[in-house]
């Protein structure tokens, strides 16, 4: 729990840190993408902290890839 | 404002030479002798090889659209739209997934070997933290830092080599092809793909050189050196430990550091050996992060990359946490790696210049 407060307190930090001048400049296309990041960030963030299982890419490289491994293996044997 | 950095072709290449040295060097020699034993000096010298061919179709491609990114020509050769998604799936499954297991590369070599009582947490949060600066800072300022320390790198590889020589024996390498060159070339595959299949990452870097004519032989001297500071590694790798030995190290490099001893008073200076690594691996989680963080700014074609730097560098940290449960992990994924990374490092080169060919797609004159 304490991990998870801290992880959105330094989100809070970051948007502090960066929004403000890309307000000032008006670029918004920049400032959607930087929230939208942001978010997926903390969320991430948090689930590890509470010990959510996240997706996982090894997972699915694995999963489509170990076949073609052991083929690419099994042409040299 | 996008970063207007330059730098030289000599920059160049000792960038992509400390990226291409990176983390591979902390296990490669373990990951060869897995399979080869005491053959994996033969596998060292086989995989660059093949990594320079490769680097072929890369350099074609970079002459065609001289001091452009590879994302600018992705959406020449294939259109707009699909040249966003191609570019995107480029940026999110090579450079940017890389990182994360670079990252974790160095975080599992700290906890297991140098700061067992440290959250690999702790180690991942402000290892990271100075990579966010430095790619704030921009390309120009890492690569006068490479280059400065450069000397400091080769200094401390002559070190190694010189210190360990008194110590090896020439019979570790016997017998010489015991079964034949097939467990050999099965070795090399993992180390082509990783890193020898990476230096199209550096297609995003090359429209920052300052003369666009100089990249081919500058991308081609870095790999080859980088090639070859790991091909003496691993050579003298297995002439002090064997083949048997060095397969069963996680980190042979470092326990070759640890045998240095110079009259039984110089010895225990692995930690300055691990300077070696901690800087390359600096230099290639900061190439990885900077192409990903600077690729996707201008696939969206947004004015600056740097608000991108923290947003994307608290995703990489937690991912870096995630995509492995434990070291065995790490060891199962390098062969899985190692065909993924064709699609990345060599399909999609290919496949770009063979298009562009065809096409007769070329540089557009009015820029």
């Amino acid at each position: 729990m304490m991990i998870a407060a801290a992880v959105a307190a330094v989100s809070i930090g970051i948007a502090l840190f960066e929004v403000t001048p890309l307000r000032r400049q008006g670029l918004w296309k920049e400032l959607w993408t930087f929230a939208a990041l942001l978010l997926l960030g903390t969320v991430l963030g948090i689930a590890r902290a509470l010990h959510i299982p996240i997706w996982n890419p090894t997972h699915w490289i694995t999963f489509a890839f170990k076949p073609v491994n052991e083929w690419l293996i099994g042409m040299i044997n | 404002m996008m970063d207007n950095g330059k730098i030289s072709a000599r920059q160049l290449s000792i960038l992509i030479m400390l990226y291409c040295i990176g983390s591979a060097i902390i296990v490669i020699p373990s990951t060869l002798a897995s399979q080869a034993k005491q053959d994996a000096w033969i596998s060292s010298l086989l995989s660059p090889a093949i990594g320079l061919l490769v680097l072929q179709i890369a350099i074609r491609l970079s002459n065609r659209f001289p001091g452009m990114a590879l994302t600018e020509y992705i959406e020449i050769i294939f259109g707009k739209w699909v040249g966003k998604i191609v570019s995107l799936w480029f940026l999110a499954t090579f450079p940017f997934m890389i990182g994360f297991y670079t990252l974790r590369d160095i975080g599992d070599f700290l906890t297991m070997q140098i700061m067992p009582e440290t959250p690999i947490e702790a180690i991942h949060i402000v290892l990271f933290g100075v990579i966010i600066v430095g790619v704030r800072l921009g390309l120009e300022p890492l690569a006068r830092t490479a280059e400065l320390l450069f000397p400091w790198i080769v200094a401390l590889f002559a070190v190694l080599f010189l210190f360990i020589v008194p110590q090896v024996s020439k019979t570790n390498l016997l017998p010489v092809l015991e079964n034949g060159w097939k467990p050999v070339i099965r070795a090399s595959l993992p180390y082509v793909s990783f890193p020898f299949l990476e230096p199209v990452i550096f297609l995003m870097l090359v429209n920052h050189v300052n003369r666009s004519e100089k990249v081919g032989r500058a991308l081609f001297t870095g790999l080859a050196m980088a090639g070859f500071l790991m091909f003496i590694t691993t050579l003298i790798t297995i002439l002090l430990f064997g083949g048997q030995l060095t397969s069963l190290f996680m980190y042979p490099t470092y326990e070759l550091s640890k045998k240095i001893n110079i009259g039984n008073f110089l010895q225990r200076i692995e930690i300055i050996m691990a300077t070696i690594w901690f800087v390359t691996i600096y230099f290639r989680l900061a190439i990885l992060f900077y192409v990903s963080v600077v690729g996707f700014a201008r696939v969206m074609k947004a004015a600056d990359y740097r608000f991108l730097t923290l947003p994307l560098g608290m995703i990489t940290i937690v991912m870096s946490l995630v995509v492995y449960r434990n070291v065995g992990d790490l060891t199962a994924f390098i062969p899985v790696w190692a065909s993924f990374a064709y699609i990345n490092g060599l399909l999609l080169p290919a496949l770009l210049l063979i298009v562009a060919v065809i096409r007769k797609i070329k540089r557009p004159l009015v820029k």
